[in-house]
């Protein structure tokens, strides 16, 4: 078995090419040192900056670390959903062999990641300046150790083999991994929005003791006892508020698996040995049962086949049948022809059903978040001069998140490019389509900024009106742009997700350079506003709606530039439509 | 004699590798025209250039006369020919009758016309009780028979089919028979390929055999082999010894 893994391994470096092997290498040698700086600069701050320091700045210490490391063990949980096991229990089952041993070597497989490879060292070290700084009973923050990651790994490997037993049905595997990639982008974003939204009342906290201090230093006799008893409050409130959030960290530790680390090294430093021991007993406890669990389960689910059909809900939407409504699919669209609206539709009904949709949609939404957090914080009143700027760059930002369906619009059709190769259809009206397919989320989103704007900073009715304007002329430019890319540098993506494959460099290249460019291609947009304000500096302007009726003119203008545009994109797509389909459905 | 499809000299290389070799094809109209060939021969690589899903590296084609080359003909050719390629052409989040819905639409079917050949063609082929599955939850021999579906419903004059059979049951492959006897019957013309050889002798009319990218065969079917049957030609043309029985020095010989 292990010259079967080997022969495997070697036979895809010898695919790879040179090139990648060597970049395989050299990440070896990157992760290597990566592993010996961890280690060495966890040893080097423990013995260091640790030796004096109180328990309670040891087990913060451990706590932000396990967090740390049980926070990049779950990302690399999406990555591992994504890969089979090293060893697949379906090609072994009928060999007779024990399959114990198999699930363990999957196991123990699972722990080369890039996390173990610089968390653990790091451990090690930190724990070795635990002994060499508190004596022989700090020993025990090496079983401290081995236990936790014990537990984290075997537990995450118990819920991976049951999320992998679940993506077993395709549609819901694809959710799945949307939904914990959801779940992780917010996760990480959690620190950014509690940051900006409480980071006023901190700096106010901050001010007031100040000016206390001050003032305390500042005034005499009475004054200066009273502002020095405010102070006294002030402070004894101040440590009050620190001790509850120190119970708090405490008490979360205790009843929370994954902080019997930081308290087991805790315990240990403040030699309750016992205490220490019990944390690492429960630890590998929980290992075990994990363990136990997901090879039953394992083996129980390789036995009895494939996911369970739900057939009564078929049967259920057998009985359905009657009158029915005609589908999305077959509706059509006003002002454009019949293939254009089969074709947008068809797009679009692709485009709401895909997670991945659902994923990308997550951008704007997190975008959208903290400019209103960012700008509900500030006093804006006096920026109302900026409005305008900051409509666009709203736009722009919303835009801009939707970038990876805008300019890789074939990407998600995978197989199904084919059937646009096979259709008699002009290849304009296929751009079309894909362009319209994105407006109730381009233009959606764009709206939405456009709102929220308006609402933060309340500008003129022609101001607002003219954003419409300015939102359907980007969007159109944006859009033509995409064309482009989409045709000259298309890009395959993975199994599920909007993520490029492997081994397309100079497309990616050009898609990141090319979000670069956005803003300044959306630069003459602005023009409205610059005439605006210079005919009002010349006093020219007399209350006519100048903004407004410049943005209609440019969206007159970038109207007739998206239609002469699209005949020519789609001859291009005509004569590169093979280049598309074989990067879009390259194997590997 | 008028052909439906013809290719000269149509050659196909990946690199130093030459996957389909000069090949000249001859396909008369009417005719249910049966590519045979070993595995990894040039039967898809050869099926993708006629259909425009591979440019030929030299060499060309002409399917129901038009040149797929210029950007119009080839408009025109589509808009004639039905498909089944090798990997298919299917949407993940689309149903069958929405992606069917598509492709009629593409083709500018009417729409009274277009609902009533889709619940024709999904009863037929049995795929109406899985009205709510996308296709992404397909088994290929659904999702084979989907694209076959897709690939009728225009009513073509001229069909491709690579392995139209892989994977689909014996009562679908049975309905699928039919299907296509009935449609060369009333004049269209089917190219098709196969690792059947025995539903290629029951319904084709000509057949030609491609082996290492050349190819070595193509005859009506009853000119073919002189008496003795379509596999015995085959291996023949492929060169296996038909008569040569296979041993393993553990199995002992079969004859024994």
């Amino acid at each position: 078995m292990l010259w079967m893994r080997r022969r495997i391994l070697v036979n895809r470096m010898r695919r790879s090419g040179k090139l990648s092997n060597v970049v395989f290498a050299g990440l070896i040698v990157l992760g290597a040192l990566a592993s010996i700086a961890s280690f060495v600069f966890a040893f080097w701050f423990g013995v260091d900056e640790l030796q004096e320091s109180s328990p309670g700045v040891i087990m913060a210490v451990w706590l932000g670390i396990s967090l740390l490391f049980a926070f990049f063990w779950f990302l690399g949980l999406l990555t591992e959903l994504q890969r089979s096991d090293s060893m697949s229990f379906k090609n072994l089952l009928h060999l007779p062999i024990s399959l114990g041993w198999v699930f363990l070597y999957n196991y123990f497989s699972s722990f080369l990641s890039i996390s173990m490879v610089l968390f653990l060292p790091g451990m090690i070290g930190l724990s070795m300046a635990m002994v060499w700084n508190a004596g022989a009973s700090m020993l025990l923050c090496f079983l401290l150790v081995l236990g936790y990651l014990g537990m984290v790994t075997a537990v995450t490997y118990q819920l991976r083999g049951w999320l992998a037993k679940m993506m077993e049905d395709k549609r819901r595997g694809r959710n799945i991994v949307m939904g914990l990639t959801f779940f992780i982008v917010v996760l990480a974003q959690v620190p950014n929005f509690l940051n900006m939204a409480t980071s006023d009342e901190r700096m106010e906290r901050s001010m007031h003791e100040h000016q206390l201090i001050m003032k305390t230093l500042e005034t005499k006799g009475a004054e200066k006892e009273a502002a020095q008893k405010e102070l006294d409050a002030f402070q004894l409130q101040k440590a009050e508020r620190a001790a509850s959030q120190q119970r708090l960290i405490n008490l979360a530790t205790v009843s929370i698996p994954l902080g019997w680390l930081p308290y087991g090294v805790r315990a240990s430093y403040e030699g309750r040995i016992w205490i220490s021991l019990l944390c690492a007993f429960g630890m590998f406890a929980l290992a075990g049962l994990s363990l136990r669990r997901s090879y039953r389960k394992t083996l129980a689910g390789v036995v009895d086949g494939g996911p369970v059909r739900d057939i009564a809900k078929q049967e259920d939407s057998r009985v359905k049948a009657g009158p029915r409504k005609p589908m999305l699919v077959e509706r059509h669209l006003p002002w454009i022809g019949e293939q254009s609206s089969a074709m947008t539709l068809m797009a679009l009904r692709a485009l709401l059903r895909a997670p991945e949709t659902k994923m990308m949609l997550l951008g704007p939404v997190i975008m959208l978040g903290l400019f209103g957090v960012m700008v509900s914080n500030n006093d804006l009143e006096g920026r109302l001069f900026w409005a305008p700027m900051m409509t666009l760059s709203a736009m722009a930002m919303s835009l801009l998140s939707l970038q990876q369906a805008l300019q890789n619009q074939f990407g998600l059709d995978r197989d199904g490019f084919r059937a646009f190769l096979l259709s008699p259809v002009p290849r304009d009206i296929i751009l079309l389509g894909k362009n319209l397919a994105l407006v109730p989320l381009g233009i959606g989103v764009g709206l939405v900024a456009l709102i929220l704007v308006q609402v933060v900073l309340p500008q003129d009715i022609t101001h607002f009106l003219g954003g419409i304007f300015q939102l359907l002329s980007a969007y159109m430019l944006v859009s033509l742009a995409g064309n482009f890319l989409s045709i000259l540098w298309p890009m395959r993506l993975k199994g599920v997700g909007m993520k490029a494959a492997g081994g397309q460099g100079t497309a990616f290249l050009v898609h990141f350079l090319s979000i670069l460019l956005v803003p300044i291609a959306l630069a003459p947009l602005l023009i409205p506003w610059g005439a605006e304000l210079y005919l009002d500096s010349l006093g020219w302007l007399g209350g006519a709606p100048v903004y407004l009726m410049l943005h209609i003119a440019l969206f007159a203008a970038a109207f007739a530039f998206y239609r002469w545009c699209l005949k020519r994109q789609g001859a291009l797509l005509q004569r590169r439509e093979l280049h598309i389909l074989e990067t879009l459905t390259r194997e590997g | 004699m008028e052909y439906a499809l013809q290719s000269f000299e149509l050659t196909r290389n990946f690199g130093s590798f030459c996957a389909v070799d000069q090949v000249d094809l001859k396909v008369e109209r009417g005719a249910f025209y049966g590519f045979l060939g070993p595995n990894g021969a040039g039967k898809s690589t050869t099926i993708k250039m006629l259909t425009g899903l591979l440019a030929p590296t030299s060499g060309s084609i002409w399917v129901l006369g038009q040149d797929p080359r210029n950007a119009e003909e080839a408009m025109v050719m589509k808009s004639r020919i039905g498909v089944v390629p090798e990997d298919l052409a299917l949407f993940d989040n689309l149903t069958a009758a929405e992606y069917l819905t598509f492709v009629g639409r593409m083709h500018l079917i009417p729409q009274g016309v277009l609902q009533s050949r889709i619940e024709e063609l999904l009863a037929l082929l049995d795929l109406a009780k899985d009205g709510s599955k996308l296709t992404i939850e397909y088994s290929h021999g659904m999702k084979k028979k989907l694209a076959l579906a897709a690939a009728l419903l225009p009513d073509p004059d001229l069909l491709f089919l690579d392995e139209p059979f892989e994977g689909v049951d014996a009562v679908a492959s049975r309905i699928i028979r039919k299907l296509l006897t009935n449609f060369m019957h009333r004049g269209s013309t089917i190219f098709l390929t196969s690792h059947v050889l025995e539903i290629v002798e029951r319904l084709c009319t000509h057949v030609g055999i491609i082996v290492s990218g050349k190819l070595v065969e193509q005859a009506p079917m009853a000119e073919l082999g002189s008496g003795g049957t379509l596999e015995q030609r085959f291996l023949e043309v492929v060169g296996t010894d038909a008569g040569e029985t296979p041993q393993l020095s553990w199995l002992g010989d079969a004859q024994a």
